[in-house]
């Protein structure tokens, strides 16, 4: 299953959830601004998309909610993208700079592409 | 009337004298079930019976391994566990009060958090948890037993709370004293002077108490979400006497 397939079934949960229609989804659709999900909607995709594709699904990781922690408890001195590379192993070397980059106004930016990384992170541990 | 009920359920602690008498209920109306053990004493009194069971084992996998044996997903859980520690507060050994809190609560969270996400995936689901009229009114000696019982209450309201939007509904059935399994236990020697502080002069049946979590499975009756029913024979509402 490549990522195109994953992102495929990601798009048909995040729309039966949110009710967005699936021909608004991209890859860089953004879960929070785009999606506006709230803590219940985040919860229903970690369970469907651990139905779908039989993995266990960590939502802390798979939504990266403890990013900017993780950041903050490595010190001052430490480098971001060090840090969020070690933590995230399935983001792309690009996201984990777009991610870095964009820590300075705030909040890292979840995309859908990001989920299907971590879907196809899992997929490929089991 | 026709009812719908919520199947297949997973009953936890199926080994439990008052589950035994649940599932015989559930094999008579024919509605599917799998029971969870917790010991291999309860996995093989249901099994004796020929009742599908699997061991409580990893958590987090016990929904996929029911549906597996079931042959469907999910959508109710009873939830019997109870792991006993019987003693004065201020008697318990620290090992034995960090074992409860895994036994009766973190296991108990666990339990539930993995059947609702598996539930919500589908969006129908009904959680229900046997608890205790000992809950808010513990007798000296049973303050782990309701602190146990309240904190599974507490979990399932807020399951009830959270989820019900979602169509996965939760609700505890406080039982008094019945004549089953650790009740028995109780009872004996007491029996008499606990059924004179009954209303109706006798103890709620395991049959009623059964018969009750039946009511409770059924779809018409996800209005009792987040909340706490009690099925005592109004031993609750009694005024003690001096």
């Amino acid at each position: 299953m490549d990522h195109n397939d994953i992102l495929a079934s990601l798009f048909a949960i995040v729309d039966e959830i949110m009710e967005c229609g699936q021909d608004k989804l991209t890859g860089r659709t953004r879960v929070m601004q785009d999606l506006a999900c709230e803590s219940i909607d985040l919860l229903e995709i970690g369970a469907r998309v651990a139905q779908a594709f039989h993995i266990r699904v960590d939502d802390d990781a798979m939504f990266l909610r403890s990013l900017r922690t993780k950041i903050e408890a490595s010190g001052q001195g430490a480098d971001a993208k060090t840090v969020i590379a070690e933590a995230y192993p399935w983001l792309s070397l690009g996201r984990v700079q777009e991610m870095a980059d964009s820590l300075a106004e705030g909040t890292p930016l979840l995309r859908l592409d990001d989920v299907a990384a971590y879907v196809a992170h899992c997929l490929g541990q089991r | 009337m026709n009812s719908t009920y919520f199947k297949p359920i997973l009953v936890a602690g199926a080994g439990s004298a008052l589950a035994q008498t649940l599932q015989a209920k559930l094999e008579a109306k024919g509605l599917p079930f799998c029971g969870a053990c917790s010991s291999q004493g309860g996995l093989a009194a249901c099994q004796a019976r020929g009742w599908p069971a699997i061991p409580l084992g990893d958590i987090e996998t016990l929904p996929e391994r029911a549906e597996a044996l079931v042959g469907a997903p999910i959508e109710a859980l009873v939830d019997f566990l109870h792991s006993p520690l019987e003693c004065l507060l201020s008697q318990a050994g620290p090992e034995d009060i960090d074992q409860w809190a895994v036994n009766n609560i973190a296991q108990r969270a666990r339990l539930l958090r993995a059947c609702s996400r598996s539930m919500l995936a589908r969006r129908r689901g009904r959680c229900l948890l046997v608890s205790s009229s000992a809950a808010p009114r513990p007798g000296k000696g049973q303050g782990y037993y309701a602190a146990a019982k309240l904190a599974g209450e507490s979990l399932y309201r807020s399951i009830g709370l959270e989820l019900a939007s979602r169509g996965v509904t939760a609700c505890s059935l406080r039982l008094s004293w019945i004549d089953a399994g650790m009740g028995s236990a109780f009872l004996e020697g007491r029996r008499q002077k606990a059924e004179a502080l009954m209303p109706a002069g006798r103890l709620v049946t395991a049959g009623e108490a059964a018969q009750a979590l039946l009511f409770l499975l059924q779809e018409e009756t996800v209005s009792f979400n987040a909340t706490e029913l009690n099925l005592d024979g109004g031993f609750s509402a009694v005024k003690p006497s001096c």
